[in-house]
């Protein structure tokens, strides 16, 4: 029983980081209609610079700011060089060219960092709390803390700022949301820097909370895939649900299988959802997407 | 036609005039064009795209080298390579091919990404040891193992361009609708395509294994293999016959080149190479066809 509880409690902490971890593909799934392929390597990227400026000497806090500004930067670009052009062609080529973008990434990070596992490690925040008998280490406590702050800014900004409510529009309905005067394009631009710059920001995370090489993007990509599947598309509050689903059947099969299986053991239990339940456990069909 | 059918011939006699280097070449420009259309008996017919496609071909390779490994000779080993990525394929199918092109690509990388860790986490596939086949064929005989694999594929290419399934595929993806509405089983071709790209798939690891003499699971479920054979699918889109073979060729070619001055670049040239093409080829040379 003790060891379930700690299970639970630690999926609990992780839940709330994949929530934020797949924010960002959510969003620009939403709104771009556009399955980011290349999501997982901007994590990396995110990680590898937390990785690189923390090794320099900057302060994390700092570092995570940082993260947030090159991947609004990096997003707007990627917006408007590639996304833009391409949407209005079959989507298909889209997707081969984030396909594509991803191992290019991949590549260049592998390029100038190598191979070599690395992660992020900060000072104060090797020990843990301990809740009677049960463990709260601090790095995932503060992880989990921030992840679920920015998730709730995040909501309130779709929920109660103009610009947010655009971006909830466009991904309801798109030529309604251009018939009430909203500019698809800044939308666009907006939704997909705000998805890179929550990719890298997360990244940081990520670095803090396990190791990571050039290579594993692929990984990355395809456990958001699985919180927004789980959960639905289309809601915050469904982010959190998918991440929670994803821990908790991380959480469980790395201890009772085996710690090298519960990736494997994650993706069977995607390919299932793929099958009977493609719009989320407890979604309910909204409407046909692309 | 012509030019393929003399292409061939060259390249049943090409080893007589090469010396190991290019024979090396030449096959790995085989192995590229293997991949190509394999992955084209679903692209091509079916529109969709299996991003994780190696991962039948990284089963071909393991089931291959594992059953050397065991002591079973070759027509066994070569058997169990087509039957395991073909059950698995007939096991998976049925769900992948119901799904809408982006679910599918991403639920076959979700199959390539779960096969890659199982085989690392397994005691009998040797971890992330790989497995070293016991014994190393002459380079000649791969040569002419992929070629015959390359004969095969195009002619089961032709045979289907030839006969009414290449109506009824190219029905299905134009108008998935129309094709459902005049009694196609659409479900039933798209899992037909699949499965048959499968056990090419299979076999070409098998063919790899038996070529490179060591595999593990980073290098036969790796994304580079898909990349590639996609940058030639792109490129060789209108003609799903010859295209295949002559643009893996160039590609090959033009990688050599460029491998042999900086190997670590390999696959920063190549997904740079897929976007700057999609940029220019947003249509993919075919999708207006």
């Amino acid at each position: 029983m003790e060891v379930i509880l700690q299970l639970l409690i630690n999926a609990f902490l992780l839940g709330g980081f994949y929530a934020l971890l797949a924010s960002g593909f959510s969003l620009i799934w939403g709104v771009l209609g556009l399955i980011n392929l290349a999501y997982g390597s901007f994590v990396l990227l995110g990680a590898y610079s937390a990785y690189f400026l923390h090794q320099k000497g900057f302060n994390f806090w700092l570092v995570l700011f940082i993260n947030l500004f090159l991947g609004f930067f990096l997003g707007l670009f990627l917006n408007r060089l590639l996304f833009l052009r391409l949407l209005r062609f079959e989507a298909l080529s889209v997707l081969l060219l984030t396909f594509g973008l991803d191992v290019l990434i991949s590549n260049l990070i592998n390029l100038f960092f190598k191979g070599d596992v690395r992660s992020v490690s900060l000072e104060g925040l090797g020990g843990s709390f301990f809740l009677g008998e049960y463990i709260l280490p601090k790095g995932r406590l503060l992880v989990f803390v921030l992840s679920v702050f920015f998730i709730l800014l995040l909501y309130l900004f779709l929920k109660h700022t103009k610009e947010g409510r655009a971006i909830r529009a466009v991904s309801m309905d798109r030529v309604g949301a251009q018939l009430c005067g909203i500019d698809l394009g800044r939308t666009y631009d907006l939704s997909s820097a705000l998805a890179h710059s929550l990719a890298m920001f997360s990244g940081a995370f990520y670095g803090l909370l396990q190791g990571f090489t050039p290579f594993d993007s692929g990984f990355i990509t395809l456990k958001v895939f699985f919180v927004c599947i789980a959960g639905g598309l289309g809601r915050v509050e469904a982010l959190l649900l998918g991440g929670f689903a994803l821990a908790v059947l991380e959480q469980f099969s790395g201890f009772y299988v085996g710690e090298g299986y519960k990736s494997a053991f994650a993706l069977l239990v995607l390919f299932l959802l793929l099958a009977f339940r493609p719009y989320g456990i407890f979604g309910v069909r909204l409407h046909e997407r692309a | 036609m012509k030019g393929l059918s003399l292409f061939l011939i060259v390249l049943a006699l090409a080893p007589l005039f090469l010396d190991a280097y290019w024979l090396r070449v030449i096959s790995s420009a085989l192995f590229l064009s293997l991949l190509a259309y394999a992955f084209n008996l679903v692209f091509h017919y079916t529109n969709y795209a299996p991003f994780g496609g190696v991962a039948f071909f990284g089963l071909g390779a393991y089931t291959f080298a594992l059953s050397v490994e065991k002591g079973l000779g070759y027509v066994p080993a070569f058997s169990s390579s087509i039957l395991i990525p073909l059950i698995f394929a007939l096991f998976v199918s049925p769900v992948l091919m119901r799904l809408k092109g982006h679910y599918f690509a991403i639920g076959t990388l979700a199959l390539q990404v779960m096969l890659m860790e199982l085989t690392e986490s397994l005691e009998f596939t040797g971890g992330t040891k790989g497995i070293v086949l016991p014994l190393g064929i002459p380079s000649l005989l791969s040569y002419y193992l992929f070629f015959s694999l390359l004969v095969l594929c195009v002619l089961c290419v032709f045979s289907v361009e030839r006969s009414r399934l290449r109506l009824i595929y190219y029905m299905l993806r134009s108008d998935e609708l129309g094709a459902r509405s005049v009694g196609v089983n659409v479900v039933l071709y798209r899992v037909l395509s699949l499965v048959v790209s499968s056990v090419f798939l299979g076999l070409t690891g098998s063919a790899f294994a038996l070529w490179q003499g060591y595999i593990d699971a980073h290098t036969v479920y790796s994304p580079l293999l898909s990349v590639k054979a996609f940058l030639v699918l792109v490129l060789s889109s209108h003609f799903p016959l010859s295209g295949p073979l002559f643009t893996s060729f160039l590609l090959e070619l033009i990688f050599e080149a460029l491998w042999s001055k900086s190997p670590e670049l390999h696959g920063l040239f190549m997904g740079l190479a897929l976007v700057l093409l999609i940029l220019v080829f947003p249509r993919g040379l075919r999708w207006k066809s």
